[in-house]
Parts: C-alpha cells; sequence; structure tokens
C-alpha cells in the first residue's frame, strides 16, 4: 500500500467501469443505504420487510403445498397413481375411470391424444358459463371411497343386484362420488 | 499510509482495492444467493435453498458493514425475489402446458385445483393440447411462460448487476405483472362457476396462496423512488 493511495471521494467516473464491475460507493451520509433518500428511507424499510415475508411465505408454501396435498387427498394410504384415478373418477363423473400411468411419451401437446380426450361424461350446467356438478372432496375421502369401492370393480351387474341392504347403500356411495344425484 | 477516509471499519486503502475487495465479497455473495434461488426456484426444494440464500445475506450484509461498495440488500431482495416469483410461475404453469400427462403433474394440478381453483381440475386433460381447460387459462400460461416471465428474470439480472436497463426492465415488468394480475383475476371472475364451484378453499384461499406472488408490485413503489444514480450503463 503507497501514501499516494487514491481516496474514494476521487474515484473515476461511472463510464470507466466495465460492465462487470459495480458502480461508485454512494456516500452514506444519513445512515440510509445507497440509492435511498430521507424522504423514502421509511417506505423502503417496509418494503424490505415485505419482502422477507414474501421470501418466507413463498418457500414454504413451495415446498410444502405437494406433500400436504397429497396426505390431504389421500397419500401414503392410497399410492399416487390411486391418488390420480380418484380425482379422475370425481372430475369425469366416471366411476370406471383409471389412471393411465405411465401415459405413453412424449405425449400431448407434442403428440398423440389427451388422456381424456373425447370423454363425455362429466356433467355440467352447460351454457356459456358452465357451472360443474360435482361436489366438493373431504378430507382424505378418497380413502374411504376407494376401500369402500374396490369390492365393487369388475363385479358382473347380475351380482350387483342382489346386494343385501348394506352392501346397496355402500354401492350407492360409490355410484355417489362419481355420478351424485 | 494515509487515511483514506472511508467508512470506518473498512480494510483497505485504495480505490483499486476497494473495488477489488467490494467486486469479491459480492460476487462470494452471489454464489450462495444464486445457489439458493435456484433451489427455491424449484418450489419443492425450497427449504433446502433458504438457508442458502440467508446465508448469501448475510454475507452481504457483513461486507456493507465493513464499507465494501456491495449492492444494497433491498436491492438484493427486489432482484432476486422478482427473479424467483417468475421461475415459480414458469414451473407452474411449464408443468400444466408442457407436462401435462405426467403422473407428479396429474396430481398437482388437479389437487391444487380441487383445493383452491376448479380451473385446474375441470374437465382436466380434456384439451387436445392437455392440462387444465379452464377458459383463457392457457392463453395466460402462453404469454407468461414465452414473453413475461423470461423478460422478467432477464430484467432481474439486469437489476442485480447495478445496470440502468435493468431498473427500467425491472419496472417495466413488474407493472406487466400488475397487467396480468388484472386480467387474470377477471377472467377467473367471469368464469367463478368453473374456478370456484365444489373447491375446498374457493377465493379467498386462491387469494391467501397467491398473496405471496405480490413481489413485483411491492417492488414498484421502491423501484420508482430510488435514486436511479446508483445504477450505471
Amino acid at each position: 500500500m503507497t501514501d499516494d493511495a487514491t481516496p474514494v471521494e476521487e474515484s473515476p467516473s461511472a463510464s470507466d467501469h466495465t460492465p462487470s464491475q459495480l458502480p461508485a460507493p454512494t456516500p452514506v451520509k444519513d445512515g440510509n443505504p445507497p440509492g435511498t433518500s430521507p424522504q423514502y428511507a421509511r417506505m423502503h424499510t417496509v418494503i424490505r420487510r415485505t419482502c422477507y415475508v414474501l421470501l418466507f411465505g413463498l418457500v414454504l408454501e413451495g415446498a410444502l403445498t405437494f406433500p400436504l396435498l397429497a396426505v390431504w387427498y389421500g397419500f401414503p394410504k392410497l399410492s399416487l397413481t390411486q391418488v390420480c384415478s380418484e380425482l379422475q373418477k370425481v372430475t369425469y363423473s366416471d366411476e370406471a375411470r383409471k389412471c393411465d400411468v405411465p401415459y405413453s411419451f412424449p405425449g400431448p401437446p407434442l403428440a398423440g391424444p389427451a388422456e381424456a380426450q373425447g370423454q363425455h361424461t362429466s356433467r355440467d350446467v352447460t351454457g356459456i358459463q358452465p357451472k360443474p356438478l360435482y361436489d366438493k372432496v373431504e378430507f382424505r375421502e378418497f380413502v374411504k371411497h376407494y376401500q369402500i369401492c374396490q369390492q365393487f370393480e369388475g363385479r358382473p351387474d347380475k351380482e350387483l343386484r342382489n346386494l343385501s341392504p348394506q352392501q346397496q347403500q355402500f354401492r350407492e356411495y360409490c355410484a355417489y362420488i362419481a355420478d351424485r344425484k | 499510509m494515509t487515511s483514506t477516509g472511508l467508512v470506518a471499519g473498512q480494510t483497505s486503502t485504495t480505490y483499486d482495492d476497494h473495488t477489488e475487495e467490494s467486486r469479491e465479497a459480492q460476487r462470494q455473495a452471489d454464489r450462495w444467493l444464486i445457489s439458493g434461488t435456484i433451489l427455491m426456484g424449484t418450489a419443492i426444494l425450497g427449504i433446502l435453498g433458504l438457508p442458502l440464500f440467508l446465508r448469501g445475506l448475510a454475507l452481504q450484509r457483513r461486507a456493507q458493514a465493513r464499507g465494501l461498495s456491495v449492492r444494497p440488500i433491498i436491492v438484493t431482495l427486489i432482484g432476486y425475489m422478482v427473479m424467483l416469483d417468475g421461475a415459480l410461475n414458469t414451473f407452474g404453469w411449464s408443468i400444466d402446458l408442457l407436462a401435462n400427462h405426467t403422473l407428479v403433474s396429474r396430481i398437482f394440478l388437479p389437487t391444487w385445483g380441487n383445493m383452491f381453483d376448479g380451473g385446474y381440475f375441470w374437465h382436466y386433460n380434456e384439451l387436445s393440447i392437455g392440462g387444465a381447460s379452464a377458459p383463457g387459462e392457457k392463453a395466460w400460461e402462453v404469454l407468461g411462460i414465452f414473453v413475461v416471465f423470461p423478460m422478467r428474470i432477464a430484467a432481474c439480472i439486469g437489476l442485480l448487476q447495478m445496470k440502468r436497463w435493468g431498473h427500467q426492465w425491472t419496472i417495466l415488468t413488474c407493472w406487466t405483472g400488475v397487467l396480468m394480475w388484472v386480467g387474470y383475476v377477471a377472467n377467473m371472475t367471469v368464469y367463478a362457476d368453473i374456478r370456484f364451484t365444489a373447491v375446498v378453499f374457493p377465493v379467498i384461499g386462491w387469494w391467501l396462496y397467491d398473496i405471496f406472488y405480490i413481489t413485483p408490485f411491492v417492488s414498484l413503489p421502491y423501484l420508482h423512488t430510488v435514486n436511479r444514480e446508483i445504477f450505471t450503463d
């Protein structure tokens, strides 16, 4: 270090800087960060603190959304594929609907038809502003639905006509999620 | 050795030393900040990214306390967070537009839709291009993924480099965010039956979930009132 060191006050102008360089320091006279004038100091502080809140919110939300949704809709009691199938039963009001996994690559929009293209079972009040007719899915309702309805899967219609009253009740419940009312 | 008149605690004595030391400190902080932001931009790995990001901020704050010429903390926060906003939105909408037949997409999007926004549940994957079938949704996705968010991310890189164009384009892209929100919410309102019928947490739930994506709007008052001389051409 030499005695003729250049003090900061004599720094070269901004145009001398290469693009990768940071600008010359702005003298901190009033305790505010560079670029913040006293009349906006309070507002800038509020904005900075708000940014911290948003940062934590975004990160927690981003990280937790998928796991919490999966649990709400039945995981790990149901596998992800089973959750997918249960979702489709409600979306398309089709009790027999199964999630096609894995879907042939690359799939839409690059190639091939969409999984539910041509599906006409979804029920809506149709019109210029359609209104869906499915009902709200309750917390872990898919688990209950899956467990009860498994016994009816693949059974011929003839057998389903001769059910006990309790089984008949279950049978109606299974149709209920897909084809209520 | 003479006194340089620099802020107390500063170690360098010449302008060149000071510049070099500042640049190195900023670079070191940016390494942590960038790594953290990349992880946070994936959404699910955000928990791992946050400590890295906070470490970067701490390094920068320390450098600032030493009197080095580093970016103001608020510019760092705004730059990285507006970028993160663009990245997360791109991620979510890209899986709906381009990866709508993966198992994860077919669970994440319809469950999210059933929980907050029926547009991602109603007739899901019935469109020939797949994904959400809500009227207008695909148009917003194309606009966001191919125009607004890349522009936003590029603008933030310029802002973080303390470039004049970065400052100007961040203002522009944040206002574009206002346009998108107003248009998007208006579209949702017109088709409210589709978006909110039989949804677990409708309207208020949607707002509570999405409110964390307002960083671009929060940033605007700062970007309009900061002394723009701190940004260089």
